[in-house]
């Protein structure tokens, strides 16, 4: 069995606008976009290098997975745009998370090598029970810039994606998967060991239009599914128009096919922000071991840890947005800030469970707690009134709530408006 | 047969232009690869051919000529 435990991400910070690029490769903004869907891309800065920018996915996987390094069997990393012919990146990722001993695999498969990542991957695991696959480009390095290329330029970007594959651990399981190669096009998509890449987009495009779609159906035909039956697809973010044509030859709305080119570009690792589909087909949970929600307190005199706690339920969270009920304390993910008071008590909000606490900041004990309409994606504040000496703690409750809509609210924005939710401490408790 | 291959350009590039026979229509900027694309399967529907992937190639479809060349082909 091989399950997807945990997906990380790493994209650089600077954005590259279609406004900047217009400029250079003599188009109208408008163009770039009607050509590619792409609105944005991130380009890294000259010294930055792919595996370091695997690096970074990697280290955001394994914190996402609960994991660490030491748990894992082999890394797998795929690249196009790898600065050196060998050794390959994959090592020098393994060696950054401190693993001198593993087997580290380089793919130098452009586009679709992260999947073939992940194919190798569940194919492997038995043997290595935790397999980290990472991809990564730096693709602004491999580019015609100067003239910039109008073709190339405009599409891609830089980023880094990573999965880590496990024997026994994950929510995701891998059911199946189906690798082809056809080297008859070699040419029409190139990066020799110098110059810059080579793209003959009219080969790629017809291609892709009909291997991808072919792959798919001929993948759902032997675990006997139809494509409508699929609630999501993911696919390497080459080109939206690309994108759009593949969903119409599987059979499927478009808006079935996740997309994030818009605001990545063509970034090859498209693993990058697996994330987001997979939370939606699921709970609203991550993908990967709970808890994802902790709170902990640190003595800043002794630098010591003195307790942490999971925090929040799962009552209001279940597959299709159907509330589990279950007071389970799994710590659920948190979107709101804490409040701390001289008198030791913690305020607390931002859980999915649509409670508010007061934590003991001595012991971690729940001292009270309140439902509330909705999850208070907010920090509490608090005062003394001039007017009546009583101390109060206000918290925001907007809606739509980030994540989860108010209790019993058929949709996550219901139009009715959010809540400013004060509440008294008792008389003659201020402090 | 040109007639028909020329609507099948229209419809792919929402275009009105008609194309002389040995004209590039990628040169002319009528097709890009995603019309390319649809034109290929729009000629394998109206004249019920089968174009396998190795003939995916543009220069087999670059002009209307070539394009009716090719059809009668594989007819």
């Amino acid at each position: 069995m091989a399950f997807i435990r945990g997906l990380g991400a790493y994209v650089p910070s600077r954005i590259v606008t279609n406004e900047e690029l217009a400029v250079r490769v003599g188009k109208a903004a408008s163009w770039i976009k009607d050509v590619s869907g792409i609105e944005e891309r991130r380009w890294a800065a000259p010294d930055v290098a792919v595996a370091h920018l695997g690096l970074h996915a990697a280290k955001d996987c394994l914190l996402r997975s609960n994991a660490d390094a030491s748990e894992i069997g082999m890394v797998i990393m795929s690249s196009g745009s790898n600065e050196r012919r060998f050794p390959g990146a994959a090592a020098e990722v393994a060696k950054g998370l401190g693993l001198t001993d593993v087997p580290a695999i380089d793919l130098p498969v452009a586009s679709a090598g992260t999947l073939f990542g992940l194919a190798l991957a569940r194919d492997l695991v038995e043997r290595y029970r935790n397999i980290l696959v990472i991809g990564a480009e730096k693709m602004s390095s491999v580019i015609d810039r100067e003239p910039m290329d109008a073709n190339t330029g405009i599409l891609f970007g830089d980023g880094a994606g990573a999965c880590l594959v496990s024997a026994d651990l994950g929510r995701l399981k891998i059911v199946d998967s189906l690798m082809r190669s056809d080297g008859s096009y070699t040419e029409a998509l190139h990066l020799g060991l110098t110059g810059t890449l080579v793209m003959n987009g009219m080969t790629v495009i017809m291609q892709a239009s009909r291997k991808v779609p072919s792959v798919i159906s001929d993948l759902l035909k032997r675990n006997n599914r139809r494509p409508e039956s699929i609630d999501w697809f993911v696919m390497h973010q080459a080109n939206q128009n690309l994108i759009a044509r593949i969903a119409k030859a599987v059979g499927v709305d478009t808006e079935k096919f996740y997309s994030n080119i818009a605001r990545y570009g063509n970034t090859s690792p498209f693993m990058s922000t697996w994330t987001i589909p997979l939370t939606k087909i699921e709970t609203g949970l991550p993908c990967f071991e709970p808890p994802y929600g902790k709170i902990a307190v640190i003595d800043l005199n002794t630098n010591k840890l003195l307790w942490s706690r999971n925090i929040g339920t799962i009552e209001e969270m279940g597959p299709f947005g159907i509330g589990t009920g279950l007071p389970i304390n799994v710590g659920t993910p948190i979107y709101g800030g804490t409040m701390t008071t001289r008198g030791g008590l913690i305020f607390q909000v931002g859980t999915m469970d649509s409670t508010m606490r007061a934590l003991d900041l001595r012991t971690g004990k729940t001292k009270w707690s309140v439902k509330t309409p909705g999850t208070a994606n907010s920090t509490p504040i608090t005062y003394v009134s001039n007017k009546d000496g009583r101390q109060y703690v206000v918290i925001l409750v907007p809606n739509p709530g980030f994540v989860y809509p108010r209790a019993g609210a058929a949709r996550p924005s219901d139009d009715q408006g959010g809540y400013v939710i004060g509440y008294a401490l008792p008389e003659a408790t201020a402090n | 047969m040109n007639e028909k291959i020329i609507k099948i350009i229209q419809d792919v590039s929402q275009k009105s232009d008609v194309p002389a026979e040995d004209e590039s229509l990628f040169d002319s900027g009528l097709l890009d690869s995603f019309a390319l694309t649809d034109m290929v399967a729009a000629l394998e529907q109206t004249f019920d051919i089968k174009v396998p992937d190795s003939d995916l190639n543009p220069r087999k479809f670059d002009t209307v000529e070539k394009i009716a060349a090719y059809v009668e082909s594989r007819k």
